[in-house]
């Protein structure tokens, strides 16, 4: 019985050297395209849009007057004083997918049953699950539902339970809860496509659809950059001289 | 023990500098991280206000260039604050916004670059009507060296 024992256990530390010392194989081809890294959008793309012209966007009535009522931060009409963008006046999270538009940085990381999407700025993620249908009635969150497959080379994401408070770009695009997405992901050369189709009856007249380019960005530490209102309030106290109601970090 | 027994188990190199680095691999990665470096630093001082639009508060068309005595350099968001005095007083006189943290670190400062007492050149867009802000472009420290802000 022991000398069995003793054979066993000499095979098998014999099987784990050998297993050792044998050369890595080759790894296997991946199932699908290689969205995993870094990625950050052109420079030239910086600016407040991202998002079609205001005037190609099928605005219904009822959107075209909350976006001429709105008075955003930065662009054409900006009012940063008085703004009534979220993400400054309440330090919202940006939603989506405003916060791909922001100038910072984002990871994508596969996994066999999820994609997650990792934004630098304020540390914001969102989820995609793989190849599970999408909830007939989803929590309403600043990131959505978002469920994924693959078509080919394409990972198409859908998404919904948008809470409609955030804006969809800086411009103070708005939405509804009964905002749809459908996004198209895939590699164009070395660069990520994002196209992304938008559906809301509420908001919009008929579906359109945008096209976002990302390059890839070095890898490796993502910086912590998190933006709180105790930040914002702060920031016009001491620049725009605005009273402050409430307690703020000083 | 496949990790340790598969060379392609190598975790790749942190560009930051905070884990154990291949030095090979350092060396791969700097051009690499070069290149985000020389683009940031030709942003004008405008596109790092991702914050806030800078035209309805600053003039933008207007240069001003002091030297001036730092009185405060806070690092925080949504921009870095820089306090500075003409008159070489401790209490701030012009208050300066500068890009985000991780922004102006792109472009080579930290939080210790400059401190109170220092005396530096510095460049910016002032406040609209009179008010005592502005915006940096670029400083010069006590010691000499040019950053863009």
């Amino acid at each position: 019985m022991i000398r069995h024992l003793l054979v066993l256990s000499t095979a098998a530390v014999l099987f784990a050297a050998a297993a050792c010392s044998k050369p890595a194989a080759a790894p296997a081809a991946p199932a699908h395209p290689n969205l995993s890294g870094s990625w950050v959008r052109p420079l030239r793309d910086q600016g407040v849009g991202g998002l079609p012209a205001l005037n190609e966007i099928p605005l219904t009535p009822w959107a075209a007057e909350k976006l001429k009522a709105e008075r955003p931060a930065a662009g054409d009409n900006q009012d940063f004083a008085n703004t009534t963008d979220p993400s400054l006046r309440y330090a919202d999270p940006n939603g989506y997918p405003r916060i791909s538009l922001h100038p910072m940085r984002f990871k994508m990381i596969q996994t066999d049953d999820f994609v997650y999407q990792l934004w630098e700025y304020n540390q914001n993620w969102r989820q995609i699950a793989l190849n599970v249908p999408q909830d007939p009635d989803p929590a309403i969150t600043w990131y959505g539902n978002a469920v994924g497959k693959w078509e080919g080379d394409t990972l198409v994401v859908d998404s919904v339970g948008y809470k409609d408070s955030t804006w969809l770009d800086a411009r103070g695009l708005p939405h509804t809860q009964d905002l749809h997405l459908v996004e198209r992901i895939h590699r164009m050369g070395e660069n990520l496509a994002f196209d992304i189709t938008f559906e809301d009856p509420g908001a919009f007249t008929k579906p359109w659809t945008a096209h976002l380019i990302f390059r890839p960005s070095p890898d490796g530490t993502m910086s912590e950059n998190i933006y709180t209102i105790s930040d914002e309030l702060r920031f016009r106290e001491r620049f725009l001289n605005q009273k402050v109601n409430i307690p703020i970090r000083r | 023990m496949s990790r340790r027994c598969d060379p392609a188990g190598k975790r790749r190199c942190d560009p930051a500098g905070k884990r154990r680095c291949d030095p090979a691999e350092k060396r791969r990665w700097g051009p690499a991280l070069a290149g985000p470096f020389v683009v940031a630093a030709l942003l004008n001082s405008s596109t790092a206000l991702a914050h806030h639009g800078a035209a309805s508060i600053y003039d933008m068309g207007k240069e001003t260039t002091i030297k001036a005595t730092v009185t405060e350099f806070v690092w925080t968001n949504p921009h870095v604050e820089l306090g500075v005095s003409t008159g070489g007083g401790t209490k701030t006189e012009l208050l300066l916004e500068l890009g985000s943290p991780p922004n102006i670190r792109n472009r080579g400062w930290s939080s210790r670059t400059v401190k109170a007492g220092d005396v530096v050149t510095v460049t910016f867009h002032p406040g609209l009507r009179g008010a005592k802000i502005g915006v940096v472009m670029k400083l010069i420290t006590a010691d000499g060296k040019e950053l863009s802000a």
